[in-house]
């Protein structure tokens, strides 16, 4: 357990916390803008060396607070005649360095991997923790999210500036990378404020960035123990606002975990969508290359989630409806039928617009490349008719699907009530079903 | 918490409140712009002149003032377009002769200066140079956390706008300084800028200010959306003044031709019954 940090510079707590976070976010553009001596937002910036040792120690704040200091620290404490003049003679004198270093030594390479974000040396291990989504469904992070780029946030949805403004610019970003990096990269956000973030709200205000993000809640314990656990200092609740909502003192930079499993880069207030858009190519490319490459452009199936049938009579007479999605490759395929040991038959069927049964759906259903087939209610689904057995919410079971190129495809449907049903179809689900190799 | 009080608005990082800030330095430059104008207002446009103060004094005064400086982009490019492209021009037409009189015609080196600083294609190109710079990320990110950068920029905007729109207002109502044939060209090259910044607002793929972009949201409004409105804003007003300007141009330029032709007709009538 890692002894909690003094509050600083990373530490959020409100807008008038100009000392604390609101230093950060005060002065959040000239993180950017003066991430590096003598650089400009936007520019390549020089790796940043200063928090190697910090890091090492356990104290994952330091970055962020080191980089911060450094910005407000030496340059404001001088007067502002004095402060242009330093700044003006230093910046010629590291540009006079920085050139002759530059034509003798041929580090560019090198340069290009540094991240816009804090570099962790030695990294850290995924932590394994289980927290709730806004489903009510456990969520366990280190097995959910093995093998994937996570960029993980501790915030509250009463923040009145720098949790939505992080989400927003790392969501932006996101939304703007190819669709393949855009699959490989889980965004999860942890509520510090389990109170007031009830899971319906916590799920509203994170689709109000992107839906794809995987919102989890715990006991306030709980998730401060999982920030001990990274060496960050616990969250604190620190009373209301004028306009009563509550305020939560929290560790606001962003952890992103590579992945090879390991937590290598914090990403402080500041960091700017460009440099997102640029680091996150590099994040999925670190060690061991992009998340499930033997798998990069495969068919996927994603969210199998079935009602749980209401009793009507024998066992043979139960139906049960089971809803997915499947991504199509990049040169598509179509899919020919559906089977599983849990039903007498399994078959592909289509609602019309009024609701009323359609039958079958045209077989063989085409997957269109790199598109989305969504087999939802009022739709598409899979009706599993002659159960083998009753089912209660809780339960799983497996159905396999059968592709024209891919073919047998098996995927495990959780079984869920129908009050569930359609949040359960609304979370995002990260883990993907492919095809075996 | 009271914030510390400014005097001009300047981006400060905090969230955004509706409690009215006071920036006694907004009252003294409108209370200072309006003194002269009133002064050489011309007869009978006092009117004019004090609603010329008012709008003045709404650009820069809260809410649209902080709004601008620190949180939405839209905002920033809608004083802008009032700054340079609306105000200076009210000025200009409900000012005197004194305030804008011709370049002095002496031989002394102050009037070779005057004559060289009052050129309408160094007016053109200071104008169009102070839009393309004044928004270069890289000059707006660092002016506007300050709340002397933030006041260089408007006064910037509202000087080169006076020293552009000079040679296109009717002096004392009487035609503009330019000759007639130049008024048109020398208004849409001045205002290209306004396209091209408009445009590059418009399509950027990622907000370009990190100011507005790390700014605590305001009105749901996200940084990408805001920065399309601004753009649009200067696209729409610009290019909506610009044609407006125009159009009014050449048709008062039509008009005195026909006047011109109409004296020369009756000047052969009158040699010919002569």
């Amino acid at each position: 357990m890692q002894a909690p940090l003094a509050r600083d510079q990373s530490w959020c707590r409100g807008p008038a916390d100009r000392q604390g976070c609101g230093r950060s976010f005060e002065r959040g553009h000239e993180i950017a803008a003066e991430r590096a001596p003598g650089t400009q937002a936007g520019q390549p910036r020089a790796p940043s060396i200063t928090m190697t040792s910090a890091v090492s120690t356990g104290d994952l704040a330091a970055p962020a607070r080191r980089r911060v200091s450094r910005i407000g620290g030496h340059a404001a404490s001088l007067p502002k005649h004095m402060r242009f003049a330093t700044t003006r003679r230093a910046s010629l004198r590291l540009a006079a360095i920085s050139i002759a270093l530059a034509a003798c030594r041929n580090d560019a390479p090198a340069r290009r991997q540094a991240f816009h974000g804090a570099e962790i040396a030695p990294p850290k291990a995924k932590p394994d923790f289980t927290l709730l989504t806004t489903a009510d469904a456990p969520f366990h992070f280190r097995e959910a999210t093995s093998g994937r780029l996570v960029l993980l946030y501790f915030g509250y949805t009463s923040c009145p500036d720098v949790c939505p403004v992080q989400m927003a610019v790392l969501t932006s970003a996101w939304r703007r990378l190819s669709f393949d990096d855009q699959r490989g990269i889980d965004v999860v956000f942890v509520t510090v404020d389990p109170e007031h973030d009830t899971p319906d709200r916590l799920r509203a205000w994170v689709d109000n960035f992107d839906h794809r993000i995987i919102a989890l809640r715990g006991s306030v314990d709980e998730v401060n123990r999982i920030q001990q656990s990274l060496g960050l200092p616990p969250s604190a609740a620190e009373g209301n606002a004028t306009d009563g909502s509550p305020r939560v003192g929290h560790f606001s930079p962003i952890l992103a975990f590579t992945p090879d499993d390991s937590l290598r880069v914090l990403y402080p207030f500041g960091t700017r969508a460009d440099d997102w858009a640029t680091d996150l190519p590099r994040l999925l490319a670190v060690h061991g290359g992009r998340p499930r490459s033997a798998a990069r452009g495969a068919l996927a199936i994603n969210g199998v989630v079935a009602a749980a049938p209401a009793s009507v009579g024998t066992l043979a007479d139960e139906t049960m409806a089971v809803y997915l999605t499947i991504i199509g490759p990049p040169t598509g395929d179509t899919l020919l039928g559906a089977r599983s040991a849990a039903a007498r038959s399994a078959t592909i069927h289509m609602m019309d617009g009024g609701g009323s049964m359609t039958g079958m759906a045209s077989t063989p259903l085409v997957i269109p490349a790199g598109g989305r087939v969504r087999f939802a209610p009022g739709g598409l689904h899979v009706m599993l008719t002659g159960l083998t057995r009753h089912f209660v919410p809780g339960d799983t079971l497996s159905l396999t699907l059968s592709f024209r190129s891919a073919g047998d495809v098996t995927a495990t449907a959780r079984v869920v009530s129908y009050e569930q049903l359609q949040r359960a179809l609304d979370e995002p689900d990260p883990r993907l079903t492919q095809p075996r190799p | 918490v009271i914030p510390s009080i400014q005097w001009w608005c300047s981006a400060r990082g905090i969230g955004w409140t509706w409690n009215w800030q006071p920036f006694p330095g907004v009252w003294l430059f409108v209370a200072v712009a309006g003194a002269i104008a009133l002064r050489r207002a011309r007869r009978g446009r006092a009117g004019w002149c004090a609603a010329a103060v008012v709008l003045l004094w709404l650009t820069l005064e809260w809410p649209v003032g902080p709004l601008g400086a620190g949180y939405l982009a839209s905002v920033h490019a809608f004083q802008f377009m009032m700054l340079a492209m609306v105000l200076p021009p009210l000025f200009l037409l409900v000012s005197d002769g004194r305030a804008t009189a011709p370049a002095r015609a002496s031989r002394s080196p102050l009037g070779r200066l005057e004559r060289m600083v009052r050129h309408p294609l160094l007016a053109m190109v200071v104008f169009g140079a102070m839009i393309l710079i004044t928004h270069a990320p890289r000059v707006v990110d660092p002016l506007m956390r300050s709340q002397l950068g933030s006041f260089a920029l408007d006064l910037g905007w509202f000087a080169s706008g006076l020293a552009f729109w000079w040679w296109l207002v009717p002096a004392d109502g009487g035609p503009s300084r330019l000759p007639s044939g130049l008024r048109v060209p020398y208004l849409f090259l001045g205002t290209l800028p306004h396209l091209f910044i408009g445009m590059w607002l418009l399509l950027a793929p990622l907000p370009v200010y990190a100011t507005y972009e790390l700014a605590p949201r305001v009105f749901a409004l996200s940084a990408m959306d805001d920065q399309q409105v601004a753009g649009a804003v200067i696209l729409l007003l610009g290019a909506g003044e610009v044609l407006g300007v125009i159009t009014y141009l050449f048709f008062r330029w039509a008009r005195e031709e026909e006047q011109r032709d109409a004296t020369a007709a009756a000047g052969a009538r009158a040699a010919l019954s002569a």
